[in-house]
């Protein structure tokens, strides 16, 4: 799973959890509050109540007036009073009708009790009540104030609407904001992506751009090693090269004996060292290419054959042959040496073979070299054999096999796609393709 | 034939000296690009085997400086590289065919005198002049189809002169390009010897051109300019 994708779900999962814990919170502390000034408007009735209240001369209670609020007026309006005493009900506020509050039976002398109760209609109610006592009066009244509890609940519900519509949108907001946060602060990371992309098909061989700086220690890091793994293999191709290189001049002196031996020592002593120089050969060439592919920048392949086709053109003209060659203005991302061993080895083995003509070609839509001879080609069973990567190179005798194994060995280390076939000509036709 | 080899290997020197010695050729070694740039300004060759890699300087660069001289001489390259990009520069430098090291030793006598026929201007391995043929490759000398048997300074002598035919030779040439340096002849052994291979072949294939040298040509009817020594 990408870095993208991850954060993006992790904020998702914590949006998800955090922003409804945080709304819930909101709702509750608002229900709490809306609930209390309720309570307190109640509180402020009751005590209103208290404060109207009289006992006339003959110690009666005197009946209230209207409060002001025309709520206590209108029948079953949800907001009621009630005054008693433990034994009766002396007077109710005119929206009560013939109803009557229920009255908690203990701890309301001298105690101010909120609590939840029923009303006419089955309405749901918020309920102070409180006894006082009154001079000149036998008993304690029994004060009761009720409250419409239905404006509670309208309340809240209004604000977690517009609550649950804000966490909505600051979750989308969130979303839309992470998604662009995350393409800028991953934009470097995009950035050394493609650089390495560059870098594996060889239009770069490090790591060029500046990156911020937590990236810039890794681009270093990443350039050192590229270098220390270039450098290393440079060398050790070095140490192969010179190697063979030493043992060459021994062998050249030792088969320029043979003519002094006994010939059927002398066979097999050619054989022999055969067997050794083609190992050399192969495993130079071998070592030659080895991480080339990633090294390698791009090249014009053009310029790097002018060389050599000036070379095989004079040989070919030497030998009475033909050398046609047909250039286009291909760009490979190859090592240079790589490139012209494929076409040295290619073109050495046609002008070995062909009777008159080589013919050439670099081939744009095909991204190909194809060389082809008039010679007597190779037989069509033979192809697989001829192609085995490292197939016994050893084994084999100087000729056209170790020249195309090692073109093969290159075509495997570079993806390319070498092909056998028979030429147009009558001879074998080779076609190197490079795959990018 | 007289081949200069530029090698600094002692051992594959004297091998590779002992090989052309023993396919007639006459070898002059050098060890260093310095040795060779002296016999090539005092001594004539028909052809240098160079290697690439010597102690003074590549071979690349002493062949560039020569042909900037002027030395022309035909050239096959003796490198153990097998970068195709140092065979090229050999090439751009001006040699004329590369063999890579370790060779088969009759494939550097065969390109060795595959060069120096070409270079004289015989496009075929075998040099026809008139009845008499000679197998550069065999170097067995026919003359109506009939192999004729020359002792091996014959031999050298007369492949020299078919080589450079129509051209003439002078018995300085000869001496130079035919005989050891330690047995460089007076003329009379030239002369000598033209005499005897004259007997041997029959005709008159090889014509003294008087005050210049000999040369090899079909015979023809006697002309008047033209004298044999057994006229």
């Amino acid at each position: 799973m990408n870095i993208t994708r991850r954060t993006l779900i992790l904020g998702a999962l914590f949006t998800g959890v955090i922003l409804p814990i945080f709304a819930w919170l909101m709702s509750y502390a608002f229900s709490q509050t809306v609930q209390q000034n309720f309570d307190d408007r109640l509180r402020v009735w009751l005590n209103v109540i208290a404060a109207e209240l009289e006992v006339d001369a003959t110690g009666n209670l005197i009946p209230l007036e209207s409060l002001g609020d025309r709520r206590f007026e209108r029948i079953y309006s949800g907001w009621y009073w009630q005054l008693a005493t433990d034994t009766e009900i002396l007077y109710v506020s005119r929206s009560l009708w013939d109803q009557r509050l229920f009255q908690s039976l203990d701890g309301t002398r001298g105690n101010l009790i909120l609590r939840d109760g029923v009303g006419p209609q089955e309405q749901q109610l918020r309920v102070a009540e409180r006894d006082i006592i009154l001079p000149n009066f036998s008993e304690p009244v029994h004060i009761m104030v009720a409250g419409d509890a239905s404006e509670i609940a309208e309340q809240v519900r209004a604000f977690q609407q517009l609550l649950w519509a804000g966490i909505g949108i600051i979750a989308l907001l969130l979303v839309v904001l992470s998604t662009l946060q995350l393409r800028w602060s991953l934009a470097p990371l995009r950035k050394m992506r493609k650089d390495l992309q560059r870098l594996k098909a060889g239009q770069q061989r490090r790591l060029q751009r500046t990156f911020p700086s937590e990236l810039q220690g890794v681009a270093e890091a990443l350039n050192d090693v590229l270098a220390r793994d270039e450098s290393l293999v440079q060398k050790s191709q070095e140490t192969a090269a010179n190697l063979a290189h030493s043992l060459k001049t021994p062998l050249a002196v030792m088969r320029a004996g043979l003519p002094d031996l006994p010939e059927a020592t002398a066979q097999e002593w050619r054989d022999q060292l055969q067997r050794v120089e083609n190992t050399i050969q192969y495993h130079l060439s071998y070592a030659a290419h080895l991480g080339a592919a990633k090294f390698s920048g791009r090249i014009a392949v053009n310029d790097e054959l002018a060389p050599l086709v000036t070379m095989f053109t004079k040989l070919a003209e030497a030998e009475g042959k033909q050398l046609e060659y047909k250039g286009a203005p291909l760009q490979w991302a190859m090592a240079k040496n790589d490139l012209q061993q494929v076409f040295g080895n290619l073109v050495e083995n046609a002008l070995k073979f062909a009777h008159q003509r080589i013919v050439i070609g670099l081939v744009v839509e095909q991204n190909a070299l194809v060389v082809e001879d008039d010679g007597p080609g190779i037989a069509e069973h033979d192809y697989a054999n001829v192609l085995a990567r490292g197939g016994r190179a050893d084994e084999q005798k100087d000729g056209q096999g170790l020249g195309l194994t090692m073109v093969a060995d290159i075509a495997t280390h570079y993806g390319a796609r070498l092909e056998l076939g028979r030429s147009a000509l009558g001879g074998l036709k080779v076609s190197f393709r490079l795959v990018e | 034939m007289k081949i200069l080899l530029v090698e600094d290997d002692k051992a594959l020197s004297a091998r590779i000296q002992k090989l052309l010695e023993n396919e007639g050729f006459r070898v002059d070694s050098a060890e260093k690009g310095s040795d060779a740039d002296f016999l090539l300004s005092t001594e004539s060759y028909d052809a240098m085997v160079l290697d690439l890699g010597l102690p003074d300087g590549s071979g690349v660069e002493w062949l560039q400086r020569w042909r900037r001289n002027q030395i022309e001489v035909v050239t096959l390259i003796l490198t153990a590289r097998d970068s195709w990009g140092d065979k090229a520069a050999g090439f751009n430098a001006g040699a004329d065919d590369y063999v890579t090291k370790p060779f088969e030793p009759a494939e550097l006598v065969f390109r060795l005198k595959a060069l120096i026929r070409r270079a004289k201007g015989h496009a075929h391995p075998e040099i026809q002049i008139g009845e008499l043929q000679l197998n550069t490759h065999t170097q067995q000398v026919y003359l109506a189809g009939l192999a004729i048997k020359l002792t091996a300074q014959e031999l050298r002598l007369l492949s020299y002169l078919m080589h450079a035919a129509p051209a003439v030779v002078s018995r300085i040439e000869l001496s130079e390009h035919v005989y050891d340096r330690d047995q460089e002849p007076d003329s009379n052994v030239i002369d000598v010897q033209i005499s005897r291979l004259r007997k041997k072949l029959g005709g008159s294939y090889i014509v003294t051109e008087r005050g210049h040298g000999y040369r090899v040509c079909e015979p023809e009817p006697a002309s008047g300019k033209r004298v044999t020594d057994e006229e």
